[in-house]
C-alpha cells in the first residue's frame, strides 16, 4: 500500500506522549483493534526506549498472541523475540482466574485460601460479577509494577461496554463485598443471624436454590470478608496510579460518522474522573488514494463512459471497479471530516488494510508509523 | 421457512459486528409481516431496543405497529422472579428480593438462568408471535444458554432448578428457538463465529438458525472479465495522470478486499452445516439511513 497516513499530521506525536509515561492505558469498545494497537506500540516502544517494555493483553486473537509469542499458559510475562533475537519487550496474556487466585493467596492465610478455592461459588465469581476481568488485570498489574522490572507498561484493557470500567473496578469490588446486606447476611462471625426478615430470606433461598448451595454462598462471603480489604487497597493504588500524571490514556476508535459524538461522550466521562485522553488512534481509515479528488474525478468519468485519459476497452473494463472506488471515495472523505472535527491534540490514524497485521514485522512497522517519527 | 417463522430469535456476536442493527432489522421485518413482535435488549447498553426513539425499560413499550421493545438486566429479572415466587408475601419482597439478588449474583448460573428464563417466558406467553433478543456477546451468551442445565446440575433440589425443564425444552426445539450469530467477512470475527458454533452445539441445548455476515464484500467482476482486468491492471499505461493511477490502485484494493472476503466466506461455509443459511449484508458507502439499508438487505437475503 503506497499511502499509510492520512493528510492530517498529528500536532503531537503519540510516541512522544508515551515515552514520557510509565503506563499507557489503551481503551475503546469491542472490535476496534485495541490489541493490535497495544502490540504495535509495544514493539515500537521497544525500539525507542532502552528499558524494558511490557504489553499486557487479555483474550487476544490467536494470531496476535502468536505474533507476540505468548502461549495459552497465561499470566507469565514472556520475552518477545524480534527478528529472531531476544528484545526488551515482554508480553503477557491475562488469565483472570489465576490472577484472582494470586490476589487471594497474597491476602489470606494458606488454610483460608484453600477453603476459598474449594468453595464452588468462588470459581464463578470472577466471570459472574461485573468488572471481574478488570479487577483481575489491576491485581496482576499491581504485582508487575511493584517488581520495578518495566520502564513502560502498555495495558490493553478488557473489552467492556464502558472503556472506563477499568478504573472503577476496585470501588465496585469494595461495594460488592462491603454491602450492609452482606454483613447482615453473614453476621459478624460468619453465622447467619436470626430475625424475621433473615428467616424469610433463609427459607426463600432454601426453596429457590437448595439449602446446601445457600450454605456455600454464605461461607464464601464470610471467608472473603477477611481477604477483600487488602485486595481493594492494592488495586486502588494501581487504579490511582493509572489515573495519575504518570499514565497516558489512549483511546482507540473506528472511523464511523458518529466518531465525534462517541469520543466526546468518552471525554465527558473521563472528565468526571479528572482525566483526559492524551491521544486518539483511529483504526481502519480508508487509504489516501480514496480521499484524492483526482481519483474520484477519473472514477466518475469512467463510470459515465466519458472520454477518460484511458483506452476505450480499459475504460469499459474499469467501470464496475470504478463504482466501488467512487463509493469508497465518499466514505474516505466523510471519515476525514469526522477526524478533523476531533478536539484531541494527538490523533493518529491506521489505514484500513487488506490483511490485518499479524506478524511481528507487520506490527512493528505499524507501531513505528503510529509512533509518529522514523527511526 | 425463514428464521422469522420461529418464536424466539437470540441474536449474538462479537462487539463491533453490528449485532444490534441486525436484531433491530429482524424485529422490524417481523412486524412488517404483521407478526406481533417483541424486541429485547439484554446487553448492558440500550442496544437494538434503543433504536426506535424511546428509552427502553423493564416494561414493553410499543414503538411501531406490531413492534414493542424492552430492556432487561439480570438484577431486574431476579427481583421479578422473586416477587413471583413470594406471592402473598409480597410485602417483604423489597429488602428480601434485594438480598436475594445479591446472593444470586454470586451463584453460578443463576443470573444467566433468569435472563434466559425471561426470553423463554416472553416467547411462551402468547402475547407475541416472535421475540427477538439483542443478546450479550458470544462468551456471555453461551453462558446464558448453558445456564438452565448448569443450575439444575449444581442445585438440583431448589425451586429454581425445577423451573429449568421447560426452558431447556423450549431452547432445544429448532422450530421454536434459533440462535443467530452476526459476524464480519474478516479473519478474526469468522474464527470466533466458527468457535461459537461448535461450543453452541456442545455446551447448550439451543440450535443455530443463521449466520449473518455483515459488511460483506461481493466480487466486483464476473470470472471472465476478471482475467482480462487483471491483465490490464498488471500492465498499466506507462504515462498516466495521478487520477488514473489512483483509480488503478483503488480498483486493485477493491479486488484484493473481495478476494480475501470470499476466501473467508468459503471457510465459514465449510464450517457450517448445510442447513444453516448464511445471510450477507453488503458494506455500504457513506449512507444516512444505515438501518433501512440493513433491513432491505436482510429481506432480500431471506427472499421476503
Amino acid at each position: 500500500m503506497s499511502s499509510r497516513r492520512t493528510d492530517r499530521t498529528p500536532s503531537v506525536s503519540v510516541g512522544k506522549i508515551i515515552s514520557e509515561k510509565s503506563v499507557v492505558v489503551v481503551a475503546g469498545s469491542g472490535g476496534v483493534g485495541k490489541t493490535t494497537v497495544s502490540a504495535s506500540l509495544g514493539l515500537a516502544a521497544s525500539r525507542h526506549i532502552s528499558g524494558n517494555v511490557l504489553v499486557l493483553t487479555i483474550d487476544p486473537a490467536r494470531r496476535l498472541a502468536s505474533a507476540l509469542g505468548i502461549g495459552i499458559d497465561g499470566n507469565e510475562a514472556v520475552q518477545v523475540p524480534i527478528d529472531g533475537t531476544p528484545s526488551n519487550l515482554y508480553a503477557a496474556m491475562l488469565d483472570p482466574g489465576l490472577a484472582w487466585d494470586a490476589m487471594v493467596r497474597a491476602e489470606a492465610s494458606p488454610e483460608v485460601a484453600e477453603r476459598i478455592f474449594a468453595n464452588p461459588v468462588y470459581r464463578k465469581i470472577a466471570d459472574t460479577f461485573v468488572h471481574g476481568n478488570d479487577y483481575a488485570a489491576l491485581g496482576w498489574l499491581e504485582e508487575a509494577m511493584a517488581s520495578n522490572a518495566y520502564d513502560l507498561i502498555i495495558v490493553d484493557t478488557p473489552p467492556s461496554q464502558n472503556a472506563l470500567d477499568f478504573f472503577d473496578a476496585p470501588e465496585r469490588v469494595a461495594e460488592f463485598f462491603g454491602s450492609p446486606l452482606l454483613s447482615w447476611l453473614t453476621g459478624g462471625d460468619g453465622s447467619f443471624v436470626g430475625g424475621a426478615a433473615a428467616k424469610t430470606f433463609g427459607s426463600l433461598a432454601d426453596r429457590l436454590l437448595g439449602s446446601e448451595f445457600f450454605a456455600d454462598v454464605v461461607e464464601f462471603f464470610t471467608l472473603m470478608t477477611a481477604v477483600v480489604p487488602g485486595m481493594v487497597q492494592r488495586t486502588s493504588s494501581v487504579a490511582a496510579k493509572f489515573a495519575g500524571s504518570d499514565a497516558a490514556f489512549l483511546a482507540v476508535a473506528s472511523p464511523s460518522n458518529d466518531l465525534e459524538q462517541r469520543l466526546s461522550r468518552l471525554a465527558g466521562s473521563l472528565e468526571e474522573r479528572d482525566l483526559t485522553f492524551d491521544a486518539v488512534v483511529i483504526n481502519g481509515v480508508e487509504p489516501d488514494v480514496f480521499a484524492n479528488a483526482k481519483t474520484k474525478d477519473v472514477a466518475e468519468r469512467v463510470i459515465a463512459g466519458e472520454s477518460s485519459p484511458l483506452a476505450k476497452r480499459t475504460t469499459e473494463l474499469l467501470a464496475p471497479g470504478a463504482e466501488y472506488v467512487l463509493e469508497r471515495c465518499a466514505v474516505a472523505i466523510a471519515q476525514r471530516h469526522a477526524i478533523e472535527r476531533l478536539p484531541a491534540d494527538a490523533v493518529a490514524t491506521i489505514p484500513r488494510l487488506v490483511h490485518s497485521p499479524a506478524t511481528t514485522g507487520a506490527l512493528l512497522a505499524l507501531g513505528l508509523e503510529l509512533w509518529g517519527e522514523d527511526l | 421457512m425463514t428464521i422469522l417463522d420461529r418464536r424466539l430469535l437470540i441474536v449474538g456476536g462479537k462487539g463491533g459486528t453490528g449485532k444490534s442493527l441486525v436484531a433491530a432489522a429482524l424485529a422490524e421485518l417481523s412486524a412488517f409481516r404483521n407478526q406481533r413482535t417483541l424486541l429485547i435488549s439484554a446487553d448492558s447498553s440500550p442496544g437494538a431496543a434503543g433504536m426506535f426513539g424511546v428509552v427502553p425499560g423493564h416494561d414493553a413499550i410499543e414503538v411501531r405497529r406490531n413492534l414493542s421493545v424492552l430492556q432487561i438486566e439480570s438484577e431486574e429479572s431476579l427481583s421479578e422472579f422473586v416477587a413471583l415466587q413470594l406471592g402473598p408475601l409480597g410485602a417483604v419482597a423489597g429488602p428480601v428480593a434485594k438480598a436475594f439478588s445479591f446472593v444470586a449474583i454470586a451463584a453460578p448460573g443463576v443470573a444467566e438462568l433468569l435472563l434466559v428464563g425471561k426470553y423463554a417466558h416472553e416467547a411462551r406467553t402468547g402475547d407475541w408471535d416472535l421475540v427477538v433478543v439483542d443478546a450479550a456477546s458470544s462468551g456471555h451468551l453461551l453462558g446464558e444458554l448453558a445456564a438452565p442445565e448448569g443450575v439444575a446440575a449444581i442445585a438440583p433440589v431448589g425451586r429454581l432448578a425445577r423451573e429449568t425443564g421447560w426452558i431447556v425444552a423450549l431452547l432445544n426445539d429448532p422450530e421454536v428457538t434459533a440462535v443467530v450469530n452476526v459476524t464480519l467477512a474478516e479473519e478474526v470475527p469468522v474464527s470466533e463465529t466458527i468457535e461459537f458454533v461448535e461450543r453452541l452445539a456442545d455446551e447448550t441445548p439451543a440450535n443455530l438458525g443463521a449466520v449473518v455476515v455483515n459488511r460483506a464484500r461481493p466480487q466486483l467482476y464476473a470470472k471472465a472479465l476478471r482475467a482480462e482486468l487483471d491483465e490490464a491492471l498488471a500492465d498499466p499505461p506507462k504515462r498516466m495522470s495521478a487520477g488514473s493511477r489512483g483509480l488503478f490502485e483503488g480498483v486493485q484494493i477493491g479486488l484484493d478486499r473481495a478476494d480475501v472476503a470470499s476466501a473467508i466466506d468459503a471457510r465459514l461455509q465449510a464450517a457450517l452445516p448445510d442447513s444453516v443459511p448464511i445471510l450477507h449484508i453488503p458494506e455500504f458507502g457513506d449512507v444516512d439511513d444505515i438501518a433501512e439499508h440493513v433491513r432491505e438487505a436482510l429481506a432480500d437475503e431471506m427472499s421476503l
